[in-house]
């Protein structure tokens, strides 16, 4: 299973709402855009409802909160457990446009030690 | 940007929201975190986040709320949820819930009295000798070269050099804390990775290790240095066990080295920054203390200071409810300006209100005399030895929240008129 193709995807969407807990205000829609990657560019995006990643996918959104963008590289580095998501941002590695007050809900997330569990689960079995 | 038309206080809390977002991950925020204060607390003072986290702008309210007793520190409510696995798995987690920063009434009370006991104001101005020594050596090779950088040649080893000696840690010994310090310091940041935490495990280990063996060798040959006089109190006082003093003597070097080290470095910068307000105290050197105070309300080193409520506790109205978490925002109730006029002007002299920079009520900060005192040798020394100061290239920030500041600060030196700058 490699890393952001849509059995990777799937399997995400598959753990999260097993691990992680409802958030009622943590409501997100956001496309990832990972440059650089084996494929060249690929669009993913992360549904986020009441703080549980309800779907993960390929493509592009019709209504997204934010639009996130990426180094393959920097994003293999947060999988890893190697680079932080404020760190990532802070920097510009990852940049960010539409709704930044989204941002904090996305945080919530991403931040968490349920999401650094089970994404290191699934990182353990993924190809790199 | 989202409008809001309906609802103000959505728009409100919206537009809070976003400012923080800014002020905690974006390039953007890094570099100019103040007018993003300022949006946030023109938008709600008392603003719940989205983060789950309270934060507290006015400087009233921030005066007030950590003077207040039912504001606490408990670390396990502040941190919930942020690490994977259990605490007490992780020794820096371990090692950050021992501190006395996160240390509540009755405990905070006998530990901070043992302190106060031992670090005196005659003890810490007997440093002072010893400050304006190692500024003069430290700064010599900067002078020498026309400049350098002043954050990681100057700024990061004076004030570890004056607390390991405060203490009394060997001062060849002091330079290898650096590395491990930086490294634990990290749990105090809302971002970790697991290699951070990794990292940070493996600091507290040597750490702990560390300042239990200095303890030991004290004891055996104590000085006239500080934790001499916390192992033997000459009063009578509380006497501290052993895994106490270690602790003690970490939490020193920790709070007392990196937060000095970015407040000179602002000190420093500002200067560079403000020509007309560097040549106001060369030319009135009375005006120090109010530079030294100035500086410190600008610029602080430390952005914000975390709490935790015990019970509810009213702050301008908001009830917080019992086991919330709150953020006090220092360094922009710093900058409110029902407290200072025209808060985004940097004024060597101004007067009135003091900043919150080192905190207020039982968790002030207690070696603030210490920093205060090297900022006062440290920019009388610069400003006098050279009479031009230049950023020679932009800072680059740290990606850290708590305590934010810059990877280093290039400066370039020299006297008017030759040619060194």
């Amino acid at each position: 299973m490699a890393f952001l193709s849509k059995e990777y995807l799937t399997a995400l969407e598959e753990l999260a709402p097993v691990s992680q807990p409802v958030i009622p205000h943590v409501n997100v829609r956001t496309q990832f855009r990972a440059i650089g990657t084996p494929e060249g560019v690929v669009d993913y995006h992360f549904l986020i409802e009441q703080g549980v990643i309800t779907g993960a996918g390929r493509g592009l959104l019709d209504n997204c909160d934010l639009t996130i963008t990426a180094a393959y590289r920097d994003l293999v580095d947060f999988q890893a457990g190697e680079l932080h998501a404020a760190t990532a941002f802070v920097t510009g590695q990852f940049a960010v446009t539409g709704d930044k007050a989204k941002l904090l809900e996305l945080m919530v997330v991403l931040q968490s030690g349920y999401y650094h569990q089970f994404t290191a689960e699934l990182w353990a079995r993924t190809a790199r | 940007m989202a409008t809001y038309t309906a609802d103000p206080r959505a728009a409100a809390r919206h537009a809070a929201n976003e400012a923080l977002a800014e002020i905690l991950f974006s390039p953007e925020g890094r570099l100019d975190p103040y007018s993003r204060f300022h949006r946030l607390r023109e938008a709600v003072p008392v603003h719940h986040s989205t983060l789950g986290i309270w934060l507290v702008t006015r400087y009233d309210d921030v005066n007030e709320t950590l003077r207040s007793k039912q504001i606490g520190k408990d670390v396990r409510t502040f941190m919930a949820g942020r690490f994977s696995g259990g605490w007490e798995q992780h020794p820096a987690l371990r090692k950050l819930a021992s501190t006395m920063l996160w240390a509540n009434p009755p405990e905070h009370t006998r530990l901070r009295q043992a302190l106060g006991h031992a670090l005196t104001v005659k003890r810490v101005m007997a440093y002072r000798g010893f400050i304006e020594r190692k500024v003069d050596e430290l700064l010599e090779p900067i002078a020498q070269a026309g400049g350098g950088d002043i954050c990681n040649d100057f700024c990061y080893p004076l004030p570890l050099s004056v607390v390991a000696a405060l203490i009394g840690i060997p001062d060849e010994e002091a330079p290898l804390l650096r590395e491990p310090i930086r490294d634990f310091q990290r749990t105090f940041e809302l971002g970790m990775t697991a290699s951070e935490l990794h990292k940070a495990d493996q600091a507290a280990e040597f750490l702990d290790g560390y300042f239990g063996d200095l303890v030991d060798r004290t004891r055996r040959q104590p000085g006239d240095d500080l934790l001499s006089a916390l192992i033997d109190p000459a009063d009578g006082g509380d006497r501290l066990t052993r895994s106490e003093l270690a602790q003690m003597c970490n939490m020193i070097i920790a709070a007392g080295s990196e937060t000095t080290t970015f407040f000179l470095n602002n000190g420093i910068r500002l200067f560079a920054e403000h020509p007309d307000q560097a040549d106001l105290v060369r030319a009135d050197p009375n005006l120090l203390n109010q530079a030294v105070e100035e500086v410190l309300r600008f610029d602080p080193p430390v952005h914000m200071l975390p709490r935790t409520t015990s019970e509810p506790l009213d702050i301008a109205g908001v009830t917080i409810p019992a086991g919330s978490r709150l953020m006090m925002l220092i360094a922009a109730a710093n900058r409110d300006p029902t407290r200072f006029a025209d808060p985004d002007r940097f004024d060597v002299t101004r007067t009135g209100h003091p900043s919150v920079s080192f905190g207020a009520g039982i968790h002030s900060c207690a070696g603030s005399r210490l920093a205060k005192m090297q900022g006062e040798v440290v920019f009388s020394t610069v400003l006098r030895r050279f009479s031009q100061i230049e950023v020679a290239r932009p800072p680059l920030p740290r990606p850290r929240v708590t305590l934010p500041q810059v990877e280093a600060l290039h400066i370039r030196v020299g006297n008017r008129g030759d040619g060194a700058s």
